[in-house]
């Protein structure tokens, strides 16, 4: 018998837009301009940006893991920025919103993979 | 433990559904193959050009500004009718600030010319000749790889002694020392005394390997030095932990006084660095990075949706098996495990083939063209991280599906 994670409008807007985003960052990934910062730095952002596509999939399937793999990876990418000098305010409100609605249906979601 | 069988399983699995399917296999990871390569080929052309640039920069020296009458600046417009009719360095302003300038560590001056070079029978045509001043060497980084420099009285006397480049001993004198050695610039003998070390091509067309060095005031017997193709330049040095700023600034009011300039009338000099030429091609590189990027990003993105769509293709395939592995125990991340690193390995094999094609360019522009480009560590890096990056996500949602399939219907369907 397995339960079913009904998906509200809210998610899957939330879904998709962070999916289109995430492709949209990956093209990022390997700009001159990331390049610049440092050898390692395509390779940590670029996990940042996996981390978040995963997570959009697990938020779109309503599952626990979907929440946290995204607060994980806002973490890293806020701690990174910070340590560059290239931290936006705008980004830290807009995944903090993001993060703080999708706690709030956290109950709500399924445990398993 | 468990996980590293695990992963060594799915690893397994991934390699035998690779090796069943190769045409397949091929197909799909070319979009990935073209895309690394479009990035990396482009990465590599402008870091060795920027590479080569910096190099060139180095050994006209970093903290020397150059005094000359045309400046130096990049970009669409340069009104040089502003700058014509400005007048040239010359070895008097020398001597005025070798005597006035506090910020200079050393101070030359320099003119240029293009002339045909003979020894016996040999003959080079088009030589760029230098006339120096006796602080040449303290301004301008360059090092000997026989001989020496000139001599205070060599250099002052206007002596007939030359310092040439590899390039022209290797011509001149191949089986012998070059230094000793006579040759005859100008129709007129010259002793060589230093020959200085290889420096290899210079993307700003200042080697040393083809010039040859005399002391100014032999030269200026046959050279006109006010000439504008003589290019007078003088060139100074700052003193330890003086910037380029400070010196500019006291030699902006040094060569005012020495020109007689009022207030109000704007320079007639151009104090030239290093830094400006740098900053001109920093544009150029940035445009030519940023349209490897799209190309290159756009092919890989267009690689990973092909990616996805195999990966697909290949859970659709295999549903019924997958249905056989989780009824015998077989967990979703297991299932999950395997599909990901069938396409991790799909789009990595993808990318060791782009980095294969550079590395094939980079062959053929060195043996066919002469032309020295480097794979850098950082871009072999890079591209590996993109290609397990675009497996990553073109093949987390067919791998995804595939765990979450009910064994009872995955193994019904046929």
């Amino acid at each position: 018998m397995r339960a079913t994670y009904k998906r509200t409008l809210y998610h899957s807007f939330i879904s998709v837009v962070g999916i289109i985003w995430s492709l949209l960052s990956f093209l990022y990934v390997f700009s001159p301009s990331v390049k610049k910062v440092g050898a390692w730095f395509p390779a940590v952002l670029g996990m940042m940006v996996a981390f978040r596509f995963i997570s959009m999939i697990g938020v779109w399937h309503m599952k626990k893991w979907g929440v946290m793999l995204f607060l994980g990876s806002v973490f890293l990418k806020i701690v990174c920025s910070a340590l560059l000098g290239q931290l936006s305010v705008l980004e830290v409100v807009l995944s903090a919103w993001v993060g703080v609605s999708l706690l709030f249906f956290f109950h709500k979601m399924d445990d398993n993979l | 433990m468990l996980f590293f069988t695990l992963f060594k399983e799915s690893i397994w699995f991934a390699l035998t559904a690779l090796r069943v399917n190769k045409l397949r296999t091929v197909l799909s990871l070319l979009g990935v193959t073209i895309g690394i390569f479009a990035i990396i080929s482009v990465f590599t052309a402008v870091d060795s050009l920027e590479k080569k640039l910096r190099d060139s920069v180095a050994s006209l020296g970093e903290d020397v500004v150059f005094v000359q009458k045309w400046p130096w600046t990049f970009g669409s417009e340069y009104p040089w009718w502003k700058y014509i009719n400005r007048p040239q360095a010359s070895p008097s302003e020398l001597d005025f600030l070798h005597h006035r300038l506090k910020s200079a560590q050393s101070i030359a001056f320099e003119v240029s010319a293009k002339h045909l070079i003979q020894h016996d029978n040999t003959t080079i045509d088009n030589v760029s000749i230098l006339g120096v001043s006796y602080e040449y060497d303290k301004v301008t980084n360059f090092e000997f790889a026989e001989g020496r420099y000139f001599a205070e009285n060599e250099a002052e006397g206007g002596r007939d002694v030359a310092l040439i480049g590899s390039s022209i001993a290797e011509v001149f004198f191949p089986r012998m020392n070059a230094v000793g050695q006579e040759m005859k610039v100008f129709g007129r003998k010259v002793h060589i005394i230093g020959v200085m070390k290889k420096q290899g091509e210079s993307i700003l067309g200042n080697s040393t390997d083809t010039q040859v060095i005399l002391p100014y005031n032999f030269i200026r017997g046959f050279v006109d030095t006010r000439k504008e193709n003589a290019n007078p330049t003088i060139l100074v040095k700052a003193k330890t932990g003086i910037g380029n700023d400070q010196l500019k600034d006291e030699l902006t009011g040094l060569m005012r006084s020495i020109r007689k300039l009022k207030p109000a009338v704007e320079e007639n000099f151009a104090l030239n660095e290093t830094s400006l030429i740098s900053k001109g091609f920093d544009g150029l590189f940035g445009i030519v990075g940023l349209a490897g990027w799209v190309i290159g990003g756009f092919s890989i993105l267009v690689g990973g949706f092909g990616i996805a769509n195999i990966m697909f293709v290949s859970v659709r395939e295999r549903t019924n098996q997958i249905g056989i592995q989780k009824s015998l125990g077989a967990r979703n991340y297991f299932i999950l495990m395997q599909f990901l690193a069938e396409s991790i390995l799909l789009c990595v094999l993808g990318g060791l083939l782009g980095l294969a094609l550079v590395y094939a360019g980079i062959q053929i522009a060195d043996k066919g063209f002469d032309i020295q480009l480097s794979l850098s560590g950082a871009n072999i890096i890079l591209s590996i991280t993109i290609s397990v990056l675009i497996g990553i996500i073109s093949g987390f949602i067919p791998a995804y599906s595939a765990s979450q399939l009910d064994p009872v219907e995955a193994i019904r369907m046929n």
